[in-house]
Order: C-alpha cells, then structure tokens, then sequence
C-alpha cells in the first residue's frame, strides 16, 4: 500500500540514520586516532629513553643497564635493541612474549605498527632506528657521521588491550545512544508525519460534505495553509465542472421525460377518455389519428436520443470518404422537395462541383439534412434556402442560409444544446423533437470539424467547418 | 362547474377538454402561460389545471402571479416533472395540487372534484339539501330515496346551486360555472333549465326546495 506518511517516516528515519551513523564513524575515528597518537607518543620516548642506555662496547653496541640514573629516564618494561644484521643485543625480561617484527631499514623513522596476535593479544611496536658512534651515545641519524659509526634499532612495544577495551565500550555507548535517538526521532516523525498530514484529513472532511445533492459547496482556500491553495483551488474547479456537467445531466434528463411523458400522457388520457363510454367511429377514427401524430412525434424523440446515445457510447463514427459535397446536397434536395415547395421554398445550390469532404458519408448526410430541413422548416413562405461550400483556410467551409426571421443573438450559444427550443411555443406546430442541432453537432464534431451559427434579421446562416487533412489530400 | 386547462400539448388538451366536457364541466382552455394567466384572472374558475412548461410564462410564473393578484382559485398543476422538490416547489408556490404525467384520467378527475368539494367547504362528497341527496363523484341525485334522472347540464346546475345552498345565487354567476366562453347559448338557458330541475325535483306533494329571487337569482333552501 502507498502511503505519504509511510514514506515520510521512512525518508526520515533514513537520513536520520545515515547522520547517526556517519556521526558515530566520526567520534570513533576521532577517538581511535587520539588513543594510537598518545600510545605512539609514549612509545618513541620510551625508545628514546632505551638509546640513552646504549654504548659502543668494542665494535659492537651494548647496553649498559648499570648507567641508570637520575640523569636518564627509566627504562620501559618492554624494549629490544637490534643490531646491524638483526641479531638481537640486548631485550628485556618481559619482551619475550612480544611477537616482534623484524626491524627493517627505510621507510619512516621512527615507525609505528600493530603486531600480533601474539601472547596477550595484539601489540603496538614503535621502531626507532639510530646510530652509534664510538665513545658517544646514539645519535641521531641526520647527524654528521663520525669515526666510528653503526646503526641500532631500538624496539618497544605495549598490549593493545587496553585502547581496544576503551574503544568497545566506546562503540558500545554510541550504539546505544544512537538507539535511542533514533527511537525518540522515529516517535517524532511519526507524529509529524501525521502532523504534516492532518491537512489532507481536513481536506478530505471537508470534500464529504460535497455531495451530489450538494454540488454547490466548495472549499474556502484561506481555511487551508498556504501550501494546499493550489490543490484547493483545482479541487473547486474539479466541482465547478462536475456540477455543470451535473446540471447538464439533469436538465438533460428532466427535458428527456418531458418531451416523453407529455406525449405518452396525451395518448394515455386519450385512451382512456375514449374508453370511458360508447363511442361513434367518427370519434374513434379522430382519437386515432390524434393518438398516431403524437406517437410519431415520440418517435422522433426517441429515435434522436438512441442516435445521440450510439454516438455518445462512442464506438467511431465510420469510416471517412472524400464526399462529394454538391451531390450529397442534390441528393437531400430531392428528398425534402415536398416540404419546399409546399411552403414554396426555393432551394439553391451554390456548391463548388470540385468540393470533396473528408467525412463519413451517412453522417454528413444526416447533418446537412437536419440543417437543411430546418431551414425549410423555419423559413418564411416564399424564402429560399441556400447552401454553399467553399475552401477556405485549409479548411472546407459548407453554409446552409436561409431567409426565416432570424435567432435572436441570445439564444445562439444554445442553440446546439440538446431539447434547447428558441420558441417552445412552436415545438408543437414545427414538429421538432428539439434535438435535430444537437446531432449535428455531435456529427460534425465527431468528424473532426466545428458548427457554429449566426443569425441576423435577413436569416439564419449554420456553417460547418472541416479541417482539410493535408496528408489525405496529396 | 367550470375548469381552465392551461397546457401547451394539443393533443392532451383536446382529450383532457373531451373527457371533462363529458364529466359536465365547461372547459376553457390556454395554450400558453400568458393566455392562461389572462383568463384566469378574468373567469372565476373553480379549478385551473396548470402546466408548468409553457411557453412565454412558465406555469410557476403564472402561479405566483395568480396568488399575487390575489386569485383564490384552485389550482392542480399537471406537469411531466415528478420530482418531489417540484412538487414541493409547486404546492409551495400555491398550487392546492399536483398530479405528474403520464396520469390516470379518473385520477385527475377525482382531484378535481375534491378541489371542487374545497372550494365549496364540503367535505362530503355527498351533498345533502333536506332530503335531496347529490352524489358528486357519480353525478346521480336522489330525493326521498327515489333517483332522479338528470341530463348532464341539469346536474351541473344542481350541483352548483347544492355547493352554495341556501345562498342567493345570481344567473351570471350560474353561467360563469356551467358555460365555458365559446358557448353561445342565451342566457335564458338557465331559466329553462331550472324549470326543468323543479319539475324533476319539487315533484307534487313535496316540499318545494327552488325559490325565485325576483331581479337577483335562484336560491336552493332545505329549510
């Protein structure tokens, strides 16, 4: 499961740790390095101090215990002294169980190594080399060389035991130090995680009081902190959408059963009345074909809403063809010459023969059909109804113009909208079932194009406008 | 009794007049809000069955300007939206009730005579004037346990002047709520159609119940 305060605490804790850790490599380094730095100290001045006891005896360096003195340090309790060729010349009693190392020449002078395990453990050994010369004591090697002269190496060396006791218990105070923190911070993330979280609890309390029923509450961003203020006002926007979309949904729907129920009520009543007593065949014959003009009427309604809803379930529209446009509209011309020339309605064709139009033959049929028929639906007697189609800014532009009385301008943004009736009045004498416009757009928009309209009081001009496919063309 | 039925669907408006003509109503019917609102408020109606969505005034308009002018009549609204906040919307509005589409005709038919009933401050769907009894909901009267057989105009009459028994009711009050505009009946109809009433009702022997209030109208009295 993914979860922000999961992953707070857990990107805490990790970085918390490596910060502990990382302090506690320090601290131990730190101390490590000043425990070996005052071990080696100790040791060179104890080899020091061993030089101070060796003599040239003869051609062969010696020490000379007997010269211990005020004058001289003390001797360290362990040490060796190492001749040219690493014969050993003089040890003490206890550095038997020293696992020397054998003193070599070069390299740093003096050295420092840790040796063993030997008896009691692991052993620090500080090698010091120097030179003798006759009659004098060890000297330093950078000093100028003397008669006779030879090397000595000087060797003590101390257990470990004692610096590694320190550093375990070292290591063990920081481990446990370090527990604790990183409980004590675990706690606090944790809590501040939820902390950092509350917000979002808010936010989400605050959302469930937005119900269906009660689209219209929205989120005040000044409730909020600072930080949320983008996401709550993307959430508002969200709700703006959803409760158009709902009201959209529910005028729809509302429309829908009043454009079917009204209708089904006449033919119910109808019925009914009709059933009520004797009736002659006169009225029988007129309550039929009441009955059937209202039943076509719902027809058509339905017929409207199943296309929408095919096309709202979206599978595609078919397949696109180059349609030529001039004979698509000679062909709906003939089919709706009745209804012209009862009204006397001029029908004018004013498209260019070499017009095609990428679009799917069947729909374009429907659309321009519906535009045309209510331009003859909605004409003046004696009007005409033209339509045109041109190129046009890499689009193909089709017009249908018509001389009726015009749309008032502020029924034109609606006019697409499904059930949207300029005069509701006239949905009874025009036939209508109010969604004719709304299939075309949905036609026209499914191809890929646009329909807009304007009107003025010489006509109503519907343009439909497809953008040409430059690929298909060539 | 007299109805107006404001709804923009013709074809339920002409079956709805048909069967309420048929039920001995006079109907005057409006095919749009404003028309509707102009003749309720020139007609003393004693039902208006309203549409909500009408052309030019919406039936909510057309209610509330009712009430504000002060009409007391009452109204059912009739309307496809059958959601309880429009019906709420609507009985709030001062509407005296609501019927959704599609309907039963008898239903309808049945609100219509309780709001007549109302209107009337009867409860009793029978009306009795001393031993003159109306069956308002099968349009039947009996007097002295014997039915008496009435044309539909007649028992309109009879019922009209039962509702108000015992006041004086004027001829153009009875024409106003037996006749709707197109009638182009004279008004000595009524006369003739009282003279009917009493020979069918005031039978010899009987106490007579019609009294003719010279110059102002004709009264039904049981005692």
């Amino acid at each position: 499961m993914r979860s922000l305060r999961l992953k707070l605490i857990v990107g805490s804790l990790l970085v918390l740790a490596a910060v502990i850790l990382a302090f506690d490599i320090f601290v131990y380094a730190a101390k490590r390095h000043t425990l070996f730095e005052v071990m080696d100290g100790r040791l060179y001045a104890q080899t020091q101090a061993v030089s101070r006891y060796v003599e040239i005896e003869g051609e062969k360096p010696a020490l000379d215990p007997a010269q211990e003195n005020a004058a001289r340090p003390p001797l360290p309790v362990i040490f060796r002294v190492v001749g040219e060729g690493g014969a050993v010349l003089a040890q003490s009693l206890l550095s038997g169980s020293v696992p020397w190392l054998a003193a070599g020449s070069g390299g740093p002078n003096p050295q420092w190594r840790s040796v063993g395990p030997g008896r009691g453990g692991t052993w620090r050994v500080a090698t010091w080399t120097g030179r003798l010369e006759r009659d004098a004591q060890v000297v330093d090697p950078s000093a100028s060389p003397g008669e006779v002269s030879m090397s000595v190496i000087v060797q003590c060396a101390e257990p470990l035991a004692s610096v590694s006791k320190e550093l375990r218990e070292l290591a063990s105070l920081l481990a446990l130090v370090s527990l604790a923190t990183f409980l004590i911070a675990g706690g606090g993330s944790f809590w501040l995680a939820g902390r950092a979280l509350r917000p979002i609890r808010r936010v989400n309390a605050a959302l469930e009081t937005v119900s269906e029923t009660r689209l219209d509450q929205r989120l005040d961003p000044f409730s909020f902190d600072v930080e949320l203020h983008p996401l709550i006002t993307q959430l508002n926007a969200a709700l703006d959408r959803l409760e158009r979309g709902f009201q959209r949904e529910r005028q729809f729907t509302a429309d829908a059963s009043h454009e079917l129920r009204t209708p089904l009520a006449a033919i119910l009543n109808s019925i009914e009345v009709l059933l009520r007593r004797p009736r002659t065949e006169e009225e029988l014959i007129d309550a039929h074909l009441d009955n059937e003009r209202t039943a076509r009427s719902m027809q058509a309604v339905v017929e409207g809403l199943l296309l929408l809803a095919r096309m709202d379930a979206g599978k595609g529209p078919p397949a696109k063809e180059n349609v030529e446009a001039a004979a698509l509209v000679e062909e709906i011309f003939a089919a709706l010459g009745f209804q012209a020339r009862a009204k006397n309605v001029r029908l004018v064709q004013a498209v260019d023969p070499s017009i095609r139009v990428q679009a799917a033959p069947s729909q374009l049929r429907l659309a321009l059909a519906n535009l045309i028929d209510n331009a003859v639906r909605y004409n003046r007697p004696d009007g005409s109804v033209t339509v045109e189609a041109r190129q046009e800014d890499g689009a193909t532009v089709i017009e249908v113009r018509d001389t009726g009385p015009g749309i008032p301008a502020e029924h034109l943004p609606r006019l697409f909208e499904r059930f949207y009736r300029v005069d509701p009045s006239r949905a009874e004498t025009t036939g209508g079932a109010g969604l004719g416009l709304s299939i075309v757009r949905k036609i026209v928009e499914g191809q890929g194009g646009h329909v807009s309209a304007s009107s003025g009081p010489e006509g109503s001009v519907f343009r439909l406008v497809f953008p040409i496919n430059r690929i298909k063309i060539s | 009794m007299r109805l107006l039925i404001v709804e923009d669907n013709r074809a339920l408006l002409k079956s709805l007049r048909k069967g309420l003509e048929e039920e001995s109503f006079a109907v005057d019917t409006a095919e749009d809000g404003e028309e509707g609102l102009y003749l309720a408020g020139v007609n003393d109606y004693d039902v208006v069955i309203l549409d909500l969505m009408l052309p030019k005034i919406d039936g909510w308009t057309v209610l509330r300007e009712m009430r504000a002018r002060g009409l007391s009549t009452h109204v059912l609204i009739l309307t496809a939206r059958d959601a309880p906040k429009d019906k709420v919307r609507g009985l709030d509005g001062g509407a005296d009730d609501y019927l959704s589409k599609p309907f039963r005709f008898e239903e309808l038919l049945a609100r219509v005579r309780a709001l007549v009933r109302r209107k009337y401050r009867t409860k009793n769907p029978l009306l009795a004037v001393a031993d003159l009894e109306i069956d308002t909901a099968n349009h039947r009267a009996r007097r002295s346990g014997a039915d008496i057989p009435l044309q539909p105009k007649e028992y309109t009459l009879l019922e009209y002047l039962a509702h108000r028994a015992g006041e004086i009711v004027s001829r153009a009050s009875i024409w106003e709520h037996l006749y709707d505009w197109q009638d182009e009946k004279t008004s000595n109809i009524i006369d003739v159609y009282i003279s009917r009433l009493r020979r069918k009702i005031d039978r010899p022997g009987l106490r007579p119940l019609f009294q003719t209030v010279r110059g102002e109208g004709y009264l039904l009295k049981g005692d």
